[in-house]
């Protein structure tokens, strides 16, 4: 049995877009969990709720979608940074919608820990590639 | 015939005023010369009066001469001798003055001749009385006849003469008298006149006045309404303006938000095929191919819809070489035109203020569209040429492509609308909207030529100038 990601967190308002990735995600069997929220409060709310043994949550990848009510991409990623190493994840990538792509990649170059954009919906394809890219580990042991 | 009838009355005003001024005139010349005469006469009169105080200053000069040499005779005292001379004397004097004022009157001197002569002969007799006395120290004799005789006929002489000269005065007088009136009376006729041409002028003059002053309070009035539907079209436009907006906002938040349903449909679409594509039998299969075809359409027609709609929104308007912005247009069809090895000259363009993306846009469309609609197996031969005018700038595209019907004329600037049938020409029914959203943003109009031969020529212009900022200043100062 190969080895999979612990959890992997989507940020999405949209029912139908979390819908169609956890099932993709779920298809390229890359992961043991697979969470998702609505928006950056109540994920932020997740990520910060300690366990037993001083521990969190911590996934491993956050997909994280930019327009979404309450608080956006934006305002979880200002808030994220200023999180401590052990709640936050690996690896946060952030799904653009095709419309407003441009004028968000203009504003993501603010953002350090934001280099890869993903456009939604995202694919089988994409999901293996972004796993070889920040997992090559898992992809070896297959 | 309104122009002239004013003119007409105005110029039977001047006639009667004209006329007015001159019978007054007149009236006060003589007037004038009357009184001149009136002087005259009154001097006439002053001096016929003195040369009859002379007259009469004579008479007693004579008698004084001879009582008192009548008193010399009888007494022989030197002292009457002294005053008869003193007499003598005076009674000289006073007929000279006489006769230099007859002169001076111009009347006969015959009478006054003949009263000297008459004097002279009284006097020699007188003096040869007293020379006689003296010499021989007696007393004379006192009265002779002829002496009687010359008294009588000096006075009779004199007072002839002032009767006459008496006459003369009251004569003078009422000469005075009768022109005093006359004066007085052309005064009073001249006032009268006076007051009738003023009248006549306040009359004619009256309803011009309240003319004037109708059409002064009609022309505020009108400058009044004027002003309020300024202000109401300064709102107005106020108003269109934040309409413009609000629209372009809805139809930006629109096209966004619609992308949204249709990306979950395109997407579960997808997921579909992916997952159940293996159990699709041939209908299901069409189906899907439907339902994709639709929601690409739609994607597609979103898309320009939100391009549509930020037409303008993002830059500030700037100096644009239109020449560049044909370069950038041409840069970009490059591909088509070297598939259909399209010949396009162009004129030298102007600059502009404007926006740069939109207007390589424009040009891109027009171009693009003139490639498009031209037959397979034809060159497409486009010519591009411009005229400025009083800060516009006139640009003809103008090919030999298949044109435009009558039928289609109409249609071709409604947004999404194809006159051809689906299939023959790829597009989306968009761009000569685009285009003519572009023109628009820059003050101008998008036309199509009546239609040629061949081919079509679609006609625009554009503004050198953006008046917008001033426009906004204006209305907030």
């Amino acid at each position: 049995m190969k080895k999979k990601l612990k959890q992997i967190l989507l940020i999405d308002d949209s029912v139908s877009d979390n819908f169609i990735h956890a099932r993709r995600i779920r298809n390229v069997n890359v992961t043991e969990s697979i969470i998702t929220k609505k928006n950056g409060r109540e994920a932020l709310d997740y990520l910060t709720e300690e366990l037993p043994n001083n521990q969190y949550q911590q996934p491993e990848l956050i997909f994280l979608d930019i327009n979404m009510p309450v608080m956006n991409g934006w305002e979880f990623l200002d808030e994220y940074d200023k999180l401590m190493d052990k709640q936050k994840a690996l690896v946060v990538l952030a799904m653009l919608t095709t419309s407003t792509a441009e004028s968000d990649k203009e504003k993501a170059k603010n953002y350090g820990h934001l280099s890869t954009f993903l456009e939604k919906p995202l694919k089988e394809e994409d999901l293996l590639s972004i796993i070889q890219k920040h997992f090559p580990r898992l992809m070896e042991e297959e | 015939m309104k122009t002239s009838e004013p003119h007409q009355r105005q110029q039977k005003i001047l006639r009667a005023l004209i006329a007015g001024a001159l019978v007054l005139l007149v009236m006060f010349a003589v007037a004038f010369f009357n009184q001149l005469r009136i002087g005259t006469i009154r001097d006439t009169a002053g001096d016929t009066l003195g040369l009859e105080r002379n007259l009469a200053a004579i008479l007693t000069a004579v008698k004084e001469g001879e009582s008192s040499e009548r008193a010399f005779l009888l007494t022989t005292d030197d002292a009457y001798l002294a005053a008869y001379k003193n007499g003598k004397q005076q009674a000289f004097n006073n007929l000279t003055e006489a006769r230099q004022q007859l002169t001076v009157l111009q009347r006969p001197s015959l009478s006054i001749d003949t009263l000297q002569v008459a004097i002279t002969e009284k006097f020699a007799t007188l003096d040869q009385r007293v020379a006689s006395v003296r010499a021989s120290a007696a007393n004379g004799p006192l009265v002779a006849e002829a002496d009687r005789k010359l008294t009588a006929q000096i006075t009779h002489t004199i007072n002839r003469l002032s009767e006459g000269e008496r006459r003369q005065i009251a004569e003078l007088r009422t000469r005075i008298d009768r022109m005093h009136k006359l004066t007085a009376g052309l005064l009073l006729f001249s006032l009268f006149a006076l007051f009738g041409l003023i009248y006549y002028l306040y009359t004619r003059y009256y309803p011009l006045v309240l003319q004037v002053a109708q059409s002064i309070e009609r022309r505020d009035d009108e400058i009044d309404q004027r002003r309020i539907a300024e202000a109401r079209a300064l709102t107005l436009i106020d108003a269109l303006k934040s309409k413009n907006k609000e629209l372009d906002h809805f139809a930006y938040i629109a096209s966004h938000d619609l992308q949204e349903p249709l990306r979950t449909v395109s997407n579960f679409i997808e997921l579909l095929e992916e997952e159940q594509g293996h159990n699709f039998n041939e209908d299901a299969n069409t189906y899907v191919n439907f339902i994709n075809q639709a929601t690409d359409r739609m994607r597609e027609l979103i898309t320009q819809l939100l391009r549509y709609s930020q037409i303008g929104r993002d830059d500030e308007s700037q100096r644009v070489d239109l020449n560049e912005s044909v370069a950038m247009a041409l840069i970009n069809l490059r591909p088509v035109i070297q598939e259909s090895s399209a010949r396009i000259t162009v004129q030298l363009l102007p600059n502009i203020e404007g926006h740069p993306v939109e207007l390589t846009e424009l040009f891109q469309n027009l171009l693009g569209n003139a490639i498009k609609f031209t037959p397979p197996g034809r060159v497409p031969i486009i010519t591009v040429t411009n005229s400025v005018k009083n800060n516009e700038v006139t640009i003809d595209i103008t090919d030999n492509g298949i044109g435009i019907t009558k039928v289609a004329r109409g249609k071709i600037f409604n947004m999404f609308s194809k006159v051809h049938p689906s299939g023959a020409y790829q597009g989306h029914g968009i761009g000569l909207t685009f285009c003519r959203r572009i023109i628009e943003l820059h003050s101008g109009r998008l036309t199509l030529l009546p239609a040629a031969e061949i081919g079509s020529t679609f006609r625009f212009t554009l503004d050198t100038y953006v008046y917008e900022k001033e426009i906004k200043a204006d209305i907030t100062d």
